[in-house]
């Protein structure tokens, strides 16, 4: 009798338990704090030629940057900056180029991780088609193209990119895509290397209006494709991280767009009636 | 066949439109995608940043974003105008010369492609006989300060207030809200999103009424009545600050005929009357567009020049005039015209 009931408040404190964790396991799938098993790169924009670079959940101490003339201009070097002790890389702005690839390296026996992102300071500077096209790493996943100024990577929209391993392009191989709020999705790479990437839907949660007062800022969410190769003894993954917008007709209206347009049109027809004008 | 009858400057004209209606729509599939790989970000016609296929950028985002983001922005945070705020407004400023002086005001009347998008729908509506409209010459006064208005007020302006946080930030782009280059380029691109109403604030919905008012409008007006954008166009009105600056120019010695015949005002494509006053300083406007049409439909010699500098491009000759009037009539008109010269 005892042993029965203590087996059934065994079982339900398990119950509980479970119960419990797969709330807690639901709410940071809700947040979005769970979605990636790798390390991440935060970025703080503090002004037009100033960012803060925060890696997470990574020890490396050091973040490489790549400006815009990489590969361009032969005096043009990747720049080392430290993470200071609050965990941050002071990126400011030092007149070469626009857009910069950013990238950590984190080298643990056989296994070394690189991540990557890119930022854009709206600068002028050249088209950075050469840079990324530079190897920077062994295994490599490069942009086919970055989404242009003015212009951000779009829920919904396909992408390409291209991956390599020692500058050869990796055909037929894994890719997978990460981003919160969705599980992940496993792609392949084509014979050409190249791996096309629908980005996954905006999580409705992350679609909030600004404060009262504050200027209205596009919302964002992170996304990563992550790629994994064994070569020899080593361990190779590489991750590119960036930030995806909510699809084209997001706060759009189309109908209404056609309705104003057809007003519009209408008001412009009547000047079509009326007597024909005499002729010069 | 006579070779002028084949190579009217209209005729020319048509296909060099055409050329840059392509390249600026679709140029981007060959340039490439990034800013720095267009032609230029300071283009002085409505080659729209919004199209992602174009070839070149209109220089008017450009001077609303640097009002906003770097005039407004930083006088509101720091409470003073510096150098450091207005140097990119001046680049593009630059940049947009470097082009301008090429061409001045022909970048309307030769390249921009709402200008020519404009001049075909009048083309049809001539085509099938369609009524011709032209705009009460008491009302030029009013209608020609309009253009003012929308650069000044809307292109600079209302991005100044935006970006001083006085106004809501759809005001930082408040003319790209409202230019019909920026709904038609995109469209020709297969990319409906610029049609859709924007429905953020009351700001957004305000503009885009306006501007997909001003489309619809001007879709259907442009049948009837020539350039009916163009008379307000801010692009206008800054290429008539610098064109004195620039080499390319009309001008005219005067015959005893001008003021009679006024050919000459019934080809502009703008229908600017002063083109047909003997008075020579008057006739190279702020609303010309350098399309040469008055000068193809002058029926005397040498009085209407289309000059480069001191070269002398295209000048009017009765010869000309009789095959061209042979063709179509000045105001566009596949018909005879009863000249009485
Ligand atoms: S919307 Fe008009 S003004 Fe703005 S970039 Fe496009 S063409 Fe230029
Ligand atoms: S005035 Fe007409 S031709 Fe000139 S930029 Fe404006 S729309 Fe184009």
């Amino acid at each position: 009798m005892v042993m029965g009931a203590m087996a059934v408040i065994g079982w339900g404190v398990v119950g509980l338990l479970m119960l419990m964790s797969s709330v807690l396991t639901a709410e940071a799938k809700a947040s979005g704090e769970d979605w990636t098993p790798y390390p991440r790169l935060r970025k703080e924009v503090k002004g037009r030629s100033l960012v803060r670079i925060i890696p997470v959940g990574t020890t490396a101490s050091t973040v490489l940057l790549y400006p815009s003339s990489f590969g361009r201009d032969p005096t043009v070097t990747p720049v080392t900056l430290p993470v200071t002790a609050e965990g941050a890389a002071v990126m400011v702005h030092n007149g070469i180029g626009n857009y910069h690839w950013i990238a950590v390296t984190e080298e643990q026996e056989e296994r070394a991780l690189t991540l990557a992102t890119v930022h854009h300071f709206g600068m002028p500077g050249p088209a950075p088609s050469v840079m990324l096209a530079q190897p920077k790493s062994r295994l490599e996943i490069i942009p086919e193209p970055l989404p242009r100024e003015f212009s951000t990577y779009r829920a919904q929209e396909r992408w390409v990119f291209r991956v390599r391993l020692d500058q050869r392009d990796l055909p037929h191989h894994p890719v997978t895509l990460l981003a919160p709020h969705h599980p992940k999705q496993n792609l392949s790479t084509d014979p050409d290397g190249r791996v096309q990437v629908t980005l996954p839907e905006f999580p409705q949660a992350a679609l909030q209006q600004p404060a009262p007062g504050a200027r209205p800022r596009r919302p964002v969410q992170p996304f990563q494709l992550a790629v994994e190769a064994h070569v020899g003894p080593h361990h190779l993954i590489t991750v590119f991280q960036h930030e995806y917008a909510p699809p084209p007709m997001t706060n759009r209206h189309p109908l209404l767009g056609w309705g104003v347009t057809g007003l519009g049109m209408v008001a412009g027809l009547q000047l079509w009636r009326g007597r024909k004008e005499q002729q010069s | 066949m006579n070779p002028i009858r084949i190579w009217t400057l209209s005729r020319v004209r048509f296909w060099v439109q055409l050329l840059f209606f392509v390249v600026t729509v679709y140029g981007g599939i060959v340039v490439g995608p990034y800013a720095a790989d267009k032609i230029t970000t300071a283009l002085p016609a409505l080659s729209c940043t919004y199209d992602r296929q174009n070839s070149a950028w209109c220089v008017l985002r450009p001077f609303q974003h640097q009002t906003s983001h770097q005039i407004g922005d930083g006088l509101a945070k720091t409470g003073t105008l510096s150098w450091e705020l207005v140097r990119p407004l001046g680049w593009s400023l630059v940049i947009f010369m470097g082009f301008f002086l090429v061409l001045n005001k022909g970048f309307c009347g030769w390249v921009c492609p709402l200008g020519a998008f404009q001049e075909f729908l009048y083309g049809v509506g001539r085509r099938f006989h369609l009524i011709s409209r032209r705009v009460p010459e008491s009302w030029l006064g009013r209608l020609r300060a309009v253009k003012w208005v929308m650069l000044l007020g809307v292109v600079f302006g209302l991005p100044l207030l935006a970006g001083l946080g006085w106004l809501p930030g759809a005001a930082s782009e408040a003319w790209c809200r409202i230019c019909p280059s920026r709904i038609l380029t995109t469209l020709l691109t297969a990319d409906a999103e610029q049609m859709a109403l924007a429905m953020g604030d009351h700001g957004d919905i305000l503009l885009g009424v306006i501007g997909n008012g001003l489309f619809g409008f001007m879709l259907t007006a442009a049948f009837v009545v020539r350039q009916p954008f163009c008379r307000i166009c801010p692009m206008l009105a800054l290429h008539a600050i610098f064109r004195r600056l620039a080499p390319l120019r009309l001008v005219k010695h005067p015959s005893p005929r001008c003021g009679k015949c006024r050919n000459c005002h019934a080809a502009c494509p703008m229908e600017i009357p002063e083109v047909a006053l003997p008075d020579p300083q008057q006739v190279f406007h702020d609303d010309c567009t350098l399309c040469g049409r008055c000068v193809e439909f002058c029926p005397a010699d040498r009085v209407l020049h289309l000059r480069w500098g001191p070269v002398t491009l295209y000048r009017s000759s009765a010869a000309r005039f009789r095959v061209r009037s042979r063709l179509e009539l000045a105001d566009g008109s596949q018909r005879r015209l009863h000249s009485s010269l």
